[in-house]
C-alpha cells in the first residue's frame, strides 16, 4: 500500500473551487467545500473527460461535457449518462500540505 | 542549458529555434529545413484531446501540463556493466546503445561490414550516408498529421540507421538498448530510427527501451521501416522502462512487393504509453504479422493502435494482440484494417484478447474494418475475460496447485504472442520476465 502523498497546498485552493494535479500520469482533482479538501480521479466515468473542467456546485461536480454529475465526498453517480462511481481517495492536511492516499 | 517545453502548445514550437541555436542540431542542413517544416504539423494541431476519435480512450492533459526539457549535454555515464545487465543471454548480436536519445560510442558495436550492411547511429548516417537517409527520412511517417510524429522530426537527436543492401541476408539480430537516466528534471527525448532493407535481403532488429531509475521523462519514438521487394524484417520492440515514463512510440513500415514483416511488441514499463503501429502494405502479394503483448499494473496507461494499410492486390496481414492488466491499470486496443480500392484478394485477420486480473482494470477495445474492395477477406474479433474457473478447478483436480494452475494458465495466454518470436534467446528471456511479473502479481494477491 502506497502512503500519503503531497498534492497540493491548502492555499492553493479557495472555497468552492477545484483544482487538478497529477501524480505521475494520474490526474487528480481536489476541491474544497464547506472548509473540507476531497480528492477525486479528475476523470469523468462517462468518457474521460476531465472533470475539473466542470462546475463544482456544493458537494457536486458536473461534467461539463455531457452533464454527469458525481457526489466528490463518496464518488457515487447523481445523474446520467456516467453509470460507475468516481473513484475517491483518502485526504489528509498536513500543516499546509493538502495529502492523499493513492491505493 | 536545458530547453525548457511547460506543455503548451506555443512552447513546443517556439522552443524549435532555441534547439536549433543551440548546437544541438549536429545534422545537415536539410534536416533543420526538415525540422522546421515538420514543427507546423504539431503547431496546428498540438497534443490530441479526447475529442479526437484516434485519442478517445486515451486523456494527455497530463502532456499538456507537464514540463519538459531537453538537458545539457544529454549523456549521461552509463558503466558498461548496467549496458550488459540489459543484454539477452546466449545472443550474439550486434548492439548499439543510446542513452537520453544520443549515441553512446564506446559500448556500442557500429557495423560495416564488406557486404555493404551499415548499422551506425542516423545522425553519423545523416552526414556520410547523406543520399540514402535522404532518400527515405520523414518520407514515410507523415509528420503534417501526426503531432506526435511531427514532435520527433522537429527534435530528434539521434537514433539508428540500419541498411541491408540487395540481396543480402544478414542473420545477427541488431540489438538497439535505448537507456533512459535519471537527469533530475522530466527529460523530453525523440529517439528516430530508420532501417532500410533492400530487395531479397533480411534482417532482425530489437528496438529495446530500458531505465536505470524510476524517473519521469516523456519519449517520443518514431521508426520507419523500408522493405524492398522480396525482403524479411523481424522487429522487436521491448518497453521496459521506468513506471512513471510517458513513452509515445510509432513503427511506420513501407513494404514493398513480395515483402514480409514480423513486428514483435512486448509492453510492460510506463505510466502512459501509446504504441502506434502502421505498416502499408503498397506492393502486391506481402505479408504483415503482427503480435503484441501488454502487461499492466497499478495505475499504468497502454494504448496501442494499430493500422494496417493494404493498398495492393494479393496481401496478407494478421494482428495478435494480447493484453494482461491487473491493479486499476487501463488498456486500450484500437485495431484497424483498412483495405484500399485497388487492393483485391486481401486477406486480413485481426484477434485481440485481454485478460484482466483484477476487478478495477479496465479495457477498451474497437477492432475496425474499412473495405473499399468486394473481393476481400476480412475477419476481425477481440476478448475480454478472466482466468478460466473451470479450466483452473480442472488442473487443480489434477494435483496442480492453484498457484501452480494460474501461472500454466497465463502463461498459455502470453505464449499465444511470445511463441511467435524465432530469436529463441530473447523469447526465453520474455517468458521469464512474464513469469517474474505474474509470480509479483499473485503475491499481490491478483489473478482471481
Amino acid at each position: 500500500m502506497s502512503d500519503f502523498q503531497k498534492v497540493a497546498k491548502v492555499s492553493d485552493i479557495a472555497e468552492g473551487e477545484v483544482q487538478s494535479f497529477f501524480i505521475n500520469a494520474e490526474a487528480i482533482a481536489v476541491c474544497r467545500v464547506e472548509g473540507n479538501f476531497y480528492a477525486f480521479k479528475d476523470e469523468c466515468t462517462h468518457q474521460s473527460f476531465t472533470l475539473s473542467d466542470g462546475d463544482l456546485d456544493g458537494e457536486r461536480i458536473i461534467c461539463c461535457y455531457h452533464g454527469a454529475e458525481f457526489n466528490v465526498k463518496t464518488g457515487e453517480v447523481l445523474c446520467l449518462p456516467a453509470v460507475e462511481p468516481l473513484e475517491v481517495y483518502p485526504v489528509r492536511i498536513d500543516g499546509d500540505d493538502i495529502l492523499i492516499k493513492l491505493d | 542549458m536545458a530547453i525548457v517545453f511547460d506543455g503548451t502548445r506555443e512552447s513546443y514550437v517556439e522552443g524549435l529555434s532555441e534547439f536549433l541555436g543551440s548546437g544541438r542540431n549536429t545534422l545537415p542542413e536539410w534536416v533543420t529545413d526538415l525540422r522546421r517544416e515538420a514543427i507546423s504539423g504539431f503547431g496546428n494541431t498540438g497534443f490530441p484531446m479526447l475529442s479526437d476519435e484516434e485519442w478517445r480512450f486515451t486523456n494527455l492533459d497530463v502532456l499538456r501540463r507537464t514540463s519538459f526539457s531537453i538537458v545539457g549535454n544529454g549523456i549521461s555515464d552509463v558503466s558498461e556493466k548496467t549496458v550488459d545487465s540489459y543484454g539477452f543471454s546466449g545472443l550474439s548480436c550486434v548492439r548499439l546503445v543510446f542513452v537520453n536519445g544520443r549515441f553512446a560510442s564506446p559500448p556500442s558495436d557500429e557495423l560495416r561490414d564488406e557486404e555493404g550492411v551499415i548499422a551506425t547511429s542516423l545522425s553519423k548516417a545523416a552526414c556520410e550516408y547523406s543520399d540514402l537517409v535522404r532518400n527515405h527520412l520523414a518520407r514515410y511517417a507523415d509528420y503534417e498529421k501526426d503531432p506526435f510524429i511531427s514532435l520527433n522530426t522537429s527534435y530528434f537527436e539521434d537514433g539508428v540507421f540500419i541498411y541491408v543492401p540487395d540481396g543480402v541476408v544478414f542473420e545477427k539480430p541488431v540489438h538497439v538498448l535505448y537507456i533512459s537516466t535519471d537527469e533530475g528534471q522530466p527529460m523530453f527525448v525523440n529517439p528516430r530510427n530508420l532501417i532500410v532493407v533492400g530487395q531479397s535481403s533480411g534482417a532482425k532488429v530489437v528496438e529495446h527501451y530500458v531505465s536505470t531509475s524510476q524517473n519521469v521523462y516523456f519519449s517520443n519514438v518514431v521508426t520507419e521501416v523500408v522493405c524492398g521487394e522480396n525482403a524479411n524484417l523481424e522487429h522487436y520492440r521491448l518497453e521496459f522502462e521506468s513506471q512513471k515514463a510517458f513513452n509515445f512510440s510509432t513503427l511506420r513500415v513501407n513494404q514493398r512487393k513480395n515483402s514480409n514483416i514480423a513486428s514483435h511488441s512486448v509492453l510492460c514499463g510506463g505510466a502512459l504509453v501509446r504504441n502506434n503501429i502502421h505498416p502499408v502494405l503498397a506492393g502486391e502479394g506481402c505479408n504483415s504479422d503482427i503480435y503484441g503483448l501488454f502487461m499492466s499494473e497499478g495505475r499504468q496507461h497502454m494504448d496501442n493502435f494499430m493500422r494496417v494499410e493494404h493498398a495492393s492486390p494479393h496481401c496478407d496481414s494478421r494482428q495478435f494482440y494480447n493484453g494482461v492488466l491487473d491493479g486499476r491499470s487501463k488498456g486500450v486496443f484500437h485495431g484497424r484494417i483498412m483495405v484500399h480500392e485497388g487492393a483485391e484478394k486481401t486477406d486480413a485477420k485481426q484477434t485481440n484478447r485481454n485478460l484482466l486480473l483484477s476487478d478495477m482494470a479496465q479495457i477498451d477495445t474497437k477492432p475496425q474494418l474499412e473495405i473499399y474492395n468486394d473481393d476481400v477477406k476480412c475477419t476481425h474479433g477481440a476478448t475480454i475475460g478472466q482466468m478460466d474457473e473451470e479450466a483452473l478447478f480442472y488442473l487443480c483436480s489434477r494435483g496442480i496447485p492453484m498457484r501452480k494452475a494460474k501461472i500454466i494458465m497465463l502463461r498459455a495466454f502470453t505464449n499465444e504472442t511470445l511463441e511467435n518470436m524465432s530469436i529463441s534467446s530473447i523469447r526465453d528471456a520474455l517468458e521469464d520476465s512474464v513469469m517474474q511479473w505474474f509470480e509479483r502479481r499473485l503475491e499481490n494477491g491478483s489473478g482471481r
